[in-house]
């Protein structure tokens, strides 16, 4: 796992929750009680079980204009605008696609062992003769399962003709041509005392099983209640109508699949009425000792892996030498919806082949970006935070609207969670400037908002109540953490029962609330009249995913437990880092073993230098 | 309860005397179905039909032949965070080395947290509309094949996720071991369901389900139980010199079994033979080799020995530790004569491990063994209360022809049946042979293709389930504290 990570939770699953809390905490009518669960809930718990599923990157957010709420994957509604081959890139028509089963039908493939993508080789040196389907990542090549062709065009046709043969000795017939061959298992042997002594004959595949099934109760129905269903299912009325009549042909023909037939037809003539029966032709289970036999030859590298088997259709192959070739599956481009207001959120092109989109209200244009990086870069890793030690970490808050917020933030003292991290924000309560024009800034024009106050702010201190740097859309604060100590240090118990921690308690994570206010214009339709400012304001949880507790006093640093390190700090910093990231401006820089996450565009304070170097 | 028992939603299909014979005590009319139509408007449009089960989901087409996708639970991208490989999530790891872990819920709800079943089914639902089905989800109507004794808080919260993030109109319900029984072409038969946290054996008798099914703690996850003491005992010993035990992830752990699990046959002797001892390379954390016989040795301790804990009576298993042979037969004996006599030759095996080669057969084997044995009048008289059995005169009489001439005597009768209804000049012979078989029931295995083609078969004849729900009464329902279910559901 890579740190730092930030998530952003979407509430969509509280106003979506419908269910009534349990009857025993509301008639506990204590207030206090009530109070403090309040107050709990106002929390939010990123080690909790749902939490994994309210979580998202910024990335992955859209923004609802009209609700002005976030839009988390879950609470959007999809709508499909084409269907495609991501593999030669064709547009497939919807009418086409469920016949095809959602698969290409042209030359793509991929691979049965690996799922890459197959090509087309030649088998021959001059790229003629038979050709195989070859996969470049495995060396899987089609002629493993005995399948040539002749053209390197048109594979899935070829490929279907194959198959019949090579998998069935009896082409699949249509079901209006049965004959006895076509059923070859289904006579009931005594399976005790016998061996089958007809067994290599292949059993019935699972399409012309269900066949056999449809027709047989299709036929049940048309014989046993014609006036009773009516005209509901015209089509099986007929096939059953077949069926019953070639019984009057006579022999055994026609028993091989509608086995009500036999049965009812007399019945039909008497009262137009009969009993449902079942199908004659089912099969029993059978003797797997062929199958045993190949297991113990083939061993573990002859079978398909599970993924391998539920990638190749229901019921899928046990041994590697029955895989075929996966026809690509189709993508689509999908339009979004807001599930509330019905708004469209996502609208690409219907073209396939562009990557342009109509809409696109992405939430990262419209809540402000957190990013996270060491105030000390290098000291120590991010997977193995020391122990009952304070690490600062630098958290940046980007603006992407064009009006100056207000940020607040809050976070617990300590973590929820049995071990709890100590938490501390040292400034939870600061400005960040619009995001107007970089090159206003650049050049030194753009001085009424943003420009006169950022030097001033960029003090870099690291005292409690002040921001540590700030730029002209972005303010970044110290926030410190003290993780515990956890009991698996010094108890040598392996197994430890239920007191040793977990995978989740070595994880430091903070939720953080995130609270924006600010002023922005409302667009006036009309576009005349006095402009009218309007005050809003975000409230969201993020959560700060800051590293991985490591063991205790590998490095004992002679930093002091508490908020008095940020001069030490900066001296491991050196001078030069601090200089030039006092007037640093936008950069996407990394520096040091820490490269900072950069959401969205986030320009971090300290490793700030180089970024402005190269500028220059 | 505020749940919808009234209104057209869960309106019984119109009775026929050729669908609905007359109910027979002890026969429940809860989560049957009907092969009924009906000129419902939705009907244009075949529904789609997801079968959710602890472990897989399987979603498709009414009308097909097989389900266009099947998702593993176990697949971490339905647990973890987004945006991050997570491997330190909350429910990814639970009980990684220990028991159980990769399911969607388990048996005993205290440890499960619904709500996340419901974050779990949206994702995996979403995945098969996007990825598989390629549909917009609110159009489509939907059946859901539930498996048996599944509890009903976790069907509510399945019923949940999917009317909340999805809004289909209407959500079908029908109950996975009658559409096996569909799907295996038969209308009457005992499906032995072996599935993760429990194996179930339910007796239906013309599409309906009779009495209670009969449970068994010995499926899927016991299974892997005894591989995974298979697999370290035989590293430690080959290694011994290495004090700590490798951890095995589940998730391998299960490819390994639907690999190489086998089952022995009824017959074979205990001791492996030469042929057997053939040695089978096993991959990477594990690295040994095991003889082949060994690798059939979980199967039989997990379904066929008479305890699986130990204990100080290891001949007398618990209540709900019956060996799977023993399952059935307790299940056949528990239902009236009548339907004992068809169920008893159409026994169908469904389910995760029935996946094992060869263990159908060695169930039916065993099954036909032990009705030889014990006949249907156990003489310990530990009668159970409900049955309707009589006590004395046994039914159909398997009894007193017990012994070798039993089965060519029944194989006798299979054939003159065939050749009855098989000759033009007699079609009344054999249809009255058909419908109420004489003679001696044998004891018989049939293949099912399983309740998700039986549900789609019974979709692409229009068919439907007789528990519908819609959505806004359902949901209505769930808000006011009520299952949302009908009543007796």
């Amino acid at each position: 796992m890579v740190f730092p990570t930030i998530h952003i939770s979407c509430p969509c699953a509280d106003s979506i929750s419908i269910t009534p809390k349990p009857a025993k905490k509301k008639s506990r009518s204590h207030k206090a009680a009530e109070e403090e669960e309040s107050e709990e809930e106002e929390r939010f718990d990123p080690r909790s079980a749902r939490s994994n599923f309210s979580l998202f990157p910024l990335e992955s957010l859209l923004y609802c204009e009209d609700c002005n709420q976030i839009r988390c994957p879950r609470c959007v509604h999809d709508e499909i605008v084409c269907y495609f081959c991501p593999s030669c890139l064709f547009e497939v028509p919807s009418s086409a696609i469920k016949s095809d089963g959602n698969r290409c039908t042209r030359n793509c493939f991929s691979c049965p062992i690996c799922f890459a993508s197959l090509v087309v080789a030649s088998t021959r040196d001059d790229q003629s003769g038979p050709y195989v389907l070859l996969c470049p990542h495995c060396h899987w090549s089609s002629s493993e399962i005995g399948i040539e062709f002749e053209k390197p065009t048109s594979i899935t046709t070829q490929l279907a003709q194959k198959l019949k043969t090579v998998s069935t000795p009896s082409v699949t017939p249509a079901p209006s041509a049965p004959s006895d061959s076509y059923f070859p298992t289904i006579s009931i042997t005594p399976t005790i005392s016998l061996p089958p002594n007809d067994a290599p004959r292949a059993p019935p595949t699972t399409a012309e099983m269900y066949q056999r099934l449809k027709v047989h109760y299709a036929s049940q129905r048309a014989s046993t209640g014609t006036d009773e269903f009516g005209s509901s299912n015209a089509l099986s009325r007929l096939i059953g109508l077949y069926s019953s009549t070639s019984l009057t042909v006579g022999g055994p023909k026609p028993r091989s699949f509608s086995g009500g037939s036999g049965i009812s037809k007399p019945l039909i003539g008497r009262d137009r009425k009969s009993e449902w029966s079942e199908m004659d032709h089912t099969l029993e289970i059978q003797n797997e000792d062929t199958t045993i036999a190949q297991l113990r030859k083939q061993g573990f590298a002859g079978t398909t892996s599970t993924a391998q088997r539920l990638n190749q259709g229901v019921p899928g192959p046990l041994f590697t030498q029955d895989v075929r070739p996966l026809a690509v599956l189709l993508r689509t481009k999908r339009s979004k919806r807001c599930r509330a207001c019905r708004h469209i959120l996502v609208k690409p092109e219907s073209k396939v082949t562009t990557t342009r989109f109509r809409i696109k209200l992405v939430a990262m244009n419209y809540i402000p970006s957190l990013s996270i990086s060491r105030l000390d870069p290098g000291s120590v890793s991010y997977n193995s935070l020391t122990p009952l030690t304070t690490h600062q970490f630098l958290l940046t808050v980007t603006n992407p609207l064009f009006d100056a917020i207000n940020v607040t933030l809050a976070t617990p003292q300590r973590t929820p969670g049995r071990f709890g991290t100590t938490v501390t924000i040292l400034c939870p309560d600061f400005e960040v400037g619009a995001n107007s024009d970089i090159w206003d800034e650049a050049l030194g024009t753009g001085d009424a908002a943003t420009g006169g106050k950022n030097t001033r702010k960029g003090k870099k201190t690291g005292n409690t109540g002040t921001v540590w740097d700030a730029g002209r859309n972005w303010t970044t604060v110290v926030i410190e953490i003290v993780p515990p100590l956890l009991p698996s240090e010094y108890t040598t118990d392996e197994a430890g029962g239920k007191d040793s921690p977990t995978e989740d308690d070595y994880l430091v994570q903070v939720p953080v609330s995130v609270r924006v206010e600010y002023e922005t214009d409302v667009e006036r339709e009309d576009g005349l009249g006095k402009e009218v400012k309007e005050r809003r304001e975000h409230t969201y949880w993020s959560v700060l995913g800051l590293g991985r507790i490591g063991k205790f006093g590998a490095p004992t640093t002679p930093l002091a437990v508490g908020t008095g390190g940020p001069v030490d700090v900066l001296g491991a910093l050196g001078p030069s880092g601090v200089g030039l990231g006092r007037s640093s401006t936008y950069n996407v820089a990394k520096v040091g073993s820490s490269p900072p996450i950069v959401a969205g565009m986030v320009g971090m304070g300290v490793a700030g230098g180089l970024g402005k170097r190269n500028l220059k | 309860m505020a749940t919808t028992t009234s209104g057209n939603s869960y309106r019984l299909p119109p009775r026929t005397s050729s669908l609905n014979p007359p109910l027979s005590p002890g026969i429940t009319p809860a989560r049957q179905a009907q092969l009924s139509s009906s000129s419902y408007s939705h009907h244009t449009e075949d529904p789609l039909i997801f079968e959710i089960g602890s472990r897989l989901l399987r979603a498709g087409f009414a009308g097909e032949s097989a389900p266009r996708c099947v998702l593993e639970w176990s697949n971490e991208v339905f647990w973890c965070r987004e945006g991050i490989v997570w491997t330190g999530g909350a429910s990814t790891t639970r009980d990684e080395d220990g028991r159980g872990g990769g399911e969607l819920w388990r048996g005993d709800l205290r440890s499960v947290e619904l709500g996340v079943v419901e974050d779990v089914v949206e994702r995996g639902v979403r995945m098969a509309y996007n990825k598989y089905l390629l549909l917009d989800s609110k159009l489509k109507r939907v059946m859901i094949v539930t498996p048996p004794l599944l509890p009903t808080a976790v069907l509510t919260s399945l019923l949940k996720s999917l009317f909340v993030h999805f809004q289909m109109p209407g959500i079908m319900l029908l109950s996975a071991p009658t559409m096996a029984t569909l799907s295996a072409g038969t209308r009457s038969a005992l499906v032995l369901d072996l599935g993760w946290e429990e194996s179930t054996a339910t007796a239906i008798y013309e599409l309906r389900p009779v009495g209670q099914p009969h449970r068994t703690r010995r499926a899927g996850r016991l299974l892997r139980d005894f591989w995974r003491d298979l697999l370290l005992t035989s590293t430690t010993t080959s290694s011994s010199s290495t004090p700590k035990k490798p951890k095995i992830p589940n998730t391998q752990l299960d490819d390994i079994i639907s690999r190489l699990a086998w089952c022995r046959k009824h017959t074979h002797p205990p001791t492996p033979t030469a042929d057997d001892s053939t040695p089978i390379a096993l991959p990477h954390p594990i690295s040994t080799r095991l003889p082949f016989s060994a690798l059939a040795d979980p199967t039989e301790k997990c379904f066929f020995a008479p305890t699986t804990v130990p204990s100080s009576s290891p001949d007398y298993p618990d209540d709900d530790d019956l060996a799977l042979p023993r399952l059935v037969y307790e299940a056949l004996r528990g239902v009236p004569v009548d339907v004992r006599a068809a169920c008893m030759q159409r026994i169908i095996i469904v389910g995760g491990a029935s996946q094992v080669v060869g263990l159908k057969r060695r169930i039916i084997d065993e099954v036909r063994l032990l009705v030889e044995r014990e006949g249907w009048h156990r003489p310990g008289g530990r009668r159970r209360s409900g049955a309707p059995q009589p006590p004395t005169p046994p039914p159909p009489p398997p009894e007193e022809e017990q012994g070798g001439q039993e089965k060519e005597v029944s194989y006798e009768w299979r054939q003159e049946d065939r050749g009855g209804a098989l000759s033009p000049g007699s079609p009344r012979g054999g249809l009255e042979k058909g419908l109420r078989p004489a003679g001696t029931p044998r004891v018989r295995g049939l293949e099912s293709m399983g309740a998700w083609v039986g549900a789609s078969l019974v979709a692409g004849m229009k068919g439907r389930g007789t528990v519908e729900l819609e959505r806004e009464k359902f949901l209505q329902a769930v808000a006011g504290g009520g299952t949302g279910l009908p009543v007796g559901y």
